[in-house]
């Protein structure tokens, strides 16, 4: 059995969607998405400017934004600090950004640090005005457009993704073990506007 | 007259036409267990008044029947218990709770019924209950106080009463962001809202009425072309066409709070406080709705357009049912298609009062007789009383009102003295109007008296506001559509939108008023206060009595003081005092106004944060399965930590703990011990930063090592204790105590950031990533060897006590640390979170053959106790490393926070208390946390305090109740006896004070 690989387990398993048909706000699991905190060693975030533009071809962003795509993007979180999100496996992101990085930022796993959801849908901004005490209209929030704040005493970290044919798209990460009394938080201030699994496209 | 035949029964006072009122919506309500019908689009006060009900309440202190005053949320009379059981609400305002179908109110402050009222007898001992009647009767006997007059006074005195039960509802709070805020959707706001619209920037309009329209809706006015609802309706279709505009209506903006915006500066947002009731005005919330919504509203700028408040005049008998606002009667009339009476005078000192006459007048009330206090008015106003035919009385006074039940008649007192009484049912007053400038005062604004309005106006206004229409003194609507148009512009244009003054045509219509406060010569109790039953001759008893300052008038006579804090009553009273004490009323000054406008449901401030959802619950990645396992859980802190998983036939907590105790002693036993903080230490200095964080050296830990430290505060104190990890060169993990993790995070951050930015050091929370799991007991290794394969060499010479390593184990980055807290042989797994489930139950797949154990948060605490070590009982703020037995921990080689301070005399005094063991002569007896010791004999006194028990067991294994204890000179007094006193909880126990380790003191089973 040693061999046998470990089954994952979503902070989201099995937590209640209470009734409240209707997709004016949706939302999809994304706690397989891997993240990495990079914080700079003193005085070396030029040197990782310069690297994450020659290796991954991205601006690091200095100002709340989220920078990058599938494979790899960076998100400013804090003066010197950035998560590192990717769609692919966590050991492909921790390995890589060790490997591009390790001399000049701290590098740490925080792949299962984060619950993150996708939320969308026609009402996903007013659902989001119950939620943080953040602008999120178009003109104040855009497309990469990033922030930790809070909600309900949890530090969170949101940031806008690509819109989706029906409007705009945030993704939502969540320290793990408060995931519970987020999806409470959320669900009270979606259940309104109809709340519902995102369709698989 | 022509009124509807069919609703003519149930509603005598409803005109057959007009109003904005749904008639095709006719609902059925009860007031104090009687059928009434109204409307959609009525509130209950029309709905009353349609029916031809008169007096709604009793007064709070000498209940007197009352009636409705007003049309609006100033009113101070006619408050009702709205609704039954879990949601009812005590003191709602008839005149702004909406009708709905089944609606239930009852009369407030009257026993038994509202027309036979037992307090009503208070009136007859009025004389007694005047200003400043609780502090001069009832000084003595002091006993008496709770147990008499208090009471009995709470039951005399008072309003409505609350449910006493859970409310059912829910409360939301969100937040809303703008370039301009409009506060006010009457004709200024609408026109301000317009004008910042068209310029493209994002408006929020809130008006606390459920009909945008303000003023516009109770008067008949037109502008352009068509009527003065018509105009709303337009406006209100256009705004509803940008994307960027809200209406709120049924919302009241409530206060105004901290914000950065500057004058000339477009930066920076200021904060206002609005409650929405989203669903007060049906029967119950729709499914996901709540009942009512706390706004936190951003703007950039605000634009007050909150109107005015129509003001009464103090005379005898002012407070009887039929004396209504004159504005408020003509809203009645116009909004409501509502008469509240059939034989009408007016009693004014402004031009704007006989407007109400005319309005009355035109739906064919006669009008008894016009009585306005000034001994000349506009020609075209006695042109236009000719014109209806009613009697004018200048330079007169109404003196006095008659009617038990309601006003029957007044006396009036002409111009030349002579009196002459008159049959009315109703009394339309108007004094003038009062800007409503709550808002410009919050922050501090003092508010200018206006002799030509004889009203405040808004004084200094807070960066970022302005002012328009009724609300800055301009009360002509063409004023007030010109002014709104301009300031919602202006407010757009300063923040760089491109916008016009839109301009429509209405009338400049008269508006002159005298200023008359109070009727000298009147008969009866003159109320001021209407909520608080403050009267005319309570004013002259507080400036007889010295309470002369506004400030002192407000406190002795509790004017202004009620749930409509004084919107109605307090100029008057201020004007009233200045007159008696011979100063002008600016000379006198206002008292300010304070958050809220009109009162607000805790409800809407708690949120949803309510119960259990008061803060928000942690659960660690093996939560679900500790479930599965019935675990019992336990608060600690945030987080939800298992406290025993007992077992099918025990008996008690008590005999789970033992036995998963035993379990670690003698075989294997597993715990979910994630909720440590876990802190990633790296960079080029970090060996430097931890030997100056930790008392003792870590630059000397080498790799693949962890060692214990304990921390201080800078004031030299202890902070936390734990162990931290040498994982690779330059990379430490720190573990911190579950309690202090966000502290010491903090603490960390400090140091790194502000002490001593010079050094290479970066920091990361990874508590989240990391599952962690001790397997304890002296079967530790066999399970690990098992669950971790060849993964990781596990034999003491490979994995001595107190090493650590990290290496890949199934595909993941897995770590682990051979450290115990039990004091039995002990490793500690850590694996990614995601993992963390999976790896829980794979630990007891391998140890279900050595019998592994599931042990809880008390267990942990039992064996922690048994090997004398501190937690956050010993680690609680008060303890020096001397304390706790840890003074050899304390470097000298080196410095480190909290080094200076720990030299202090008082840190050092050998007569601190210390950690010492505390065991009962008897096993059986018990420990209690918290207990104090004392010295056998001693009287339980303060003075002969030894110290107190910070954490207790019961020791399966020596089975005897042990514990922990901070005692004074408890080192050198081991063998000493000492008494165990629990005065809340049982009785005193004798013990003995013995070394703070009872179990393998000399460490030998870590290697077992």
């Amino acid at each position: 059995m040693n061999d046998c690989r470990l089954s994952l387990r979503s902070p989201f398993a099995d937590l209640p969607i209470e009734a409240a048909p209707g997709r004016g706000v949706t939302f999809a699991d994304r706690s397989t998405l891997a993240i990495a905190r990079i914080v700079a060693r003193a005085n070396r975030s030029a040197e990782i400017a310069a690297r994450v533009q020659a290796i991954y071809g991205i601006e690091l962003p200095r100002e709340p934004r989220r920078v990058g795509g599938h494979d790899v993007a960076f998100v400013a979180v804090a003066t010197d600090a950035w998560l590192v999100t990717s769609e692919r496996r966590p050991d492909e992101l921790l390995n890589g950004l060790r490997g591009a990085l390790a001399e000049w930022a701290a590098v740490t796993d925080q792949s299962s640090g984060y619950a993150v959801l996708r939320l969308s849908g026609l009402h996903v901004r007013a659902a989001l005005a119950r939620i943080v005490p953040i602008d999120v209209h178009p003109r104040a929030f855009p497309i990469g457009a990033a922030a930790s704040t809070a909600t309900a005493h949890i530090a969170i970290t949101l940031w806008r993704c690509a819109d989706a044919p029906d409007g705009a798209v945030f993704d939502i990460a969540v320290p793990r073990s408060f995931a519970g009394s987020f999806w409470h938080v959320l669900t009270s201030a979606a259940a309104e506007f109809g709340f519902e699994p995102r369709a698989q496209r | 007259m022509s009124r509807n035949s069919a609703a003519s029964a149930a509603q005598p006072n409803r005109l057959a036409n007009g109003g904005l009122i749904e008639r095709a919506r006719p609902l059925s309500f009860r007031f104090d267990a009687r059928a009434y019908s109204g409307f959609a689009g009525d509130t209950l006060a029309s709905a009353l008044l349609a029916g031809g009900v008169r007096r709604v309440g009793r007064s709070f202190k000498y209940h007197r029947s009352r009636g409705v005053l007003t049309a609006g949320s100033e009113e101070p009379n006619a408050l009702v218990q709205l609704r039954h059981g879990a949601r009812q609400e005590a003191n709602t305002r008839a005149t702004v709770a909406e009708l709905f179908e089944g609606l239930s109110a009852r009369s407030q402050n009257c026993w038994p019924s509202l027309a036979f009222d037992l307090g009503s007898i208070n009136s007859l001992f009025a004389p007694l209950l005047v200003a400043g009647f609780y502090y001069k009767t009832f000084m003595w006997p002091k006993a008496w106080w709770e147990k008499l007059y208090e009471p009995a006074i709470r039951r005399a005195a008072g309003l409505g009463r609350a449910s006493l039960q859970a409310d059912p509802d829910r409360y939301e709070k969100a937040h809303l962001f703008c370039d301009v805020l409009i506060i006010g959707a009457g004709p200024a706001g609408l026109a301000a809202a317009l004008a910042a619209a068209r310029g493209g920037a994002r408006v929020v309009i809130c008006d606390e009425d459920f009909v945008p329209g303000g003023r516009l809706n109770g008067d008949r006015r037109a502008i352009g072309t068509g009527g003065g609802t018509d105009w709303v309706g337009e406006v209100v279709a256009e705004l509803m066409g940008f994307a960027d505009v809200r209406l709120l209506l049924r919302t009241t903006v409530f206060g105004v709070y901290d914000g950065s915006v500057r004058t000339g500066s477009t930066e920076g947002t200021r904060t206002f406080g609005a409650v929405e009731r989203v669903a007060d005005h049906l029967p119950e919330p729709l499914p996901h709705q709540p009942r009512q919504r706390l706004w936190k509203i951003m703007a950039r700028r605000v634009v007050l357009a909150a109107g005015a408040i129509e003001r009464p005049f103090v005379f005898g008998g002012n407070d009887r049912p039929g004396v209504m606002m004159a504005a408020a009667v003509r809203t009645y009339v116009n909004r409501f298609a509502v008469v509240p009476g059939k034989r009408v005078a007016l009693f004014t000192t402004c031009d704007d009062g006989w407007q109400s006459a005319f309005d009355l007048a035109a739906v064919g009330v006669a009008i008894e007789s016009i009585v306005d206090a000034r001994t000349e008015v506009a020609p075209s106003l006695l042109e236009a009383s000719k014109a209806i035919a009613a009697p004018v009385h200048l330079g007169a006074h109404v003196v006095g009102t008659r009617g038990a039940a309601g006003l029957n008649r007044i006396t009036i007192r002409q111009r030349d003295g002579a009196l002459r009484h008159a049959a009315v049912d109703t009394l339309a007053i108007c004094g003038g109007w009062n800007p409503n400038l709550a808002l410009t005062t919050h922050l501090g604004g003092r508010p200018l008296w206006s002799a030509s309005l004889a009203a405040f106006v808004p004084g200094e206004l807070p960066a970022g506001m302005s002012v328009a229409g009724a609300a800055r003194g301009t009360f002509s609507l063409a004023g007030c559509l010109r002014e709104g148009a301009a300031a919602g512009a202006a407010a757009a244009r300063e923040l760089g939108f491109r916008c016009e003054s839109p301009a429509w045509r209405a009338d400049d219509e008269l508006f002159a008023v005298a200023p008359l406060w109070v009727i000298a010569g009147s008969t009866g109790k003159a109320f001021v206060d209407f909520q608080h039953d403050v009267t005319a001759a309570d004013v002259e008893i507080a400036a007889r009595e010295g309470f002369r300052s506004v400030e002192l008038l407000k406190r002795y006579t509790t004017l202004g003081m009620a749930t409509d804090q004084g919107k109605t009553s307090g100029i008057n009273g201020q004007a009233i005092m200045a007159a008696l004490t011979q100063r002008s009323v600016p000379a006198l000054g206002t008292t300010t106004f304070r958050p809220p406008y009109t009162p607000v449901a805790i409800g809407a401030f708690a949120g949803t944060h309510r119960g259990k959802h008061l803060e928000p619950v942690r659960l660690t990645a093996g939560h679900a399965w500790a479930k599965e396992r019935g675990a019992t859980f336990i608060e600690s802190g945030e987080w939800l930590r298992a406290q025993w998983f007992a077992a099918p036939g025990e008996q008690s907590w008590l005999q789970t703990v033992s036995r998963e105790v035993k379990a670690v002693r003698r075989g294997v036993g597993v715990c979910d011990v994630s909720t440590l903080g876990k802190i990633d230490v790296q960079g080029a200095d970090a060996a430097q930063f931890l030997d100056r964080i930790y008392t003792n050296l870590f630059s000397s830990l080498a790799v693949g090592k962890v060692r214990y430290g304990l921390m201080l505060r800078e004031d030299g104190f202890v902070l936390d204790d734990g162990t931290t990890a040498h994982l690779a060169p330059g990379h430490y993990v720190m573990s911190t105590t579950t309690a202090h993790a966000a502290k010491v995070m903090r603490h960390l951050e400090h140091a790194r950031q502000v002490l001593w930015p010079e050094l290479d050091v970066q920091l990361a929370s990874v508590t989240e990533h990391w599952a962690q799991f001790a397997i304890a007991g002296p079967e530790a290794r066999r399970v690990l060897e098992q669950l971790l394969g060849d993964a990781i060499e596990l034999n003491d010479a490979a994995f001595p006590y107190m090493a650590c390593a990290q290496f890949a184990w199934r595909g993941l980055e897995a770590r682990l640390f051979r450290i115990s807290f039990s004091g039995e042989r002990a490793y500690e797994l850590a694996v990614p979170a995601d993992y963390g489930d999976a790896t829980i139950r794979a630990i007891m797949q391998c140890g279900e053959s050595l019998g592994i154990v599931p042990y809880g948060l008390e267990a942990l605490g039992v064996l922690r106790i048994e090997k004398g070590h501190v937690a956050g009982s010993e680690l609680n703020g008060t303890t020096t490393a001397a304390d706790l037995g840890f003074g050899r921990m304390l470097s000298a080689r080196k410095d480190f926070i909290g080094r200076a301070m720990a030299q202090r005399p008082g840190l050092t005094d050998p007569a601190r208390s210390v950690l010492v063991g505390i065991q009962p002569l008897d096993p059986a007896a018990r420990l209690r946390g918290g207990a104090h010791l004392l010295t056998p004999g001693g009287a339980p006194t303060l003075e002969n305090d030894q110290g107190y028990l910070t954490s207790v067991a019961f020791s399966p294994l020596l089975e005897s109740w042990i514990g922990l204890a901070l005692l004074a000179r408890g080192a050198g007094r081991m063998g000493e006896c000492i008494r165990v006193h629990d005065p809340l909880r049982g009785r005193d126990v004798d013990a003995r004070i013995v070394a703070p380790v009872f179990y393998d003191p000399q460490g030998l089973r870590l290697q077992g």
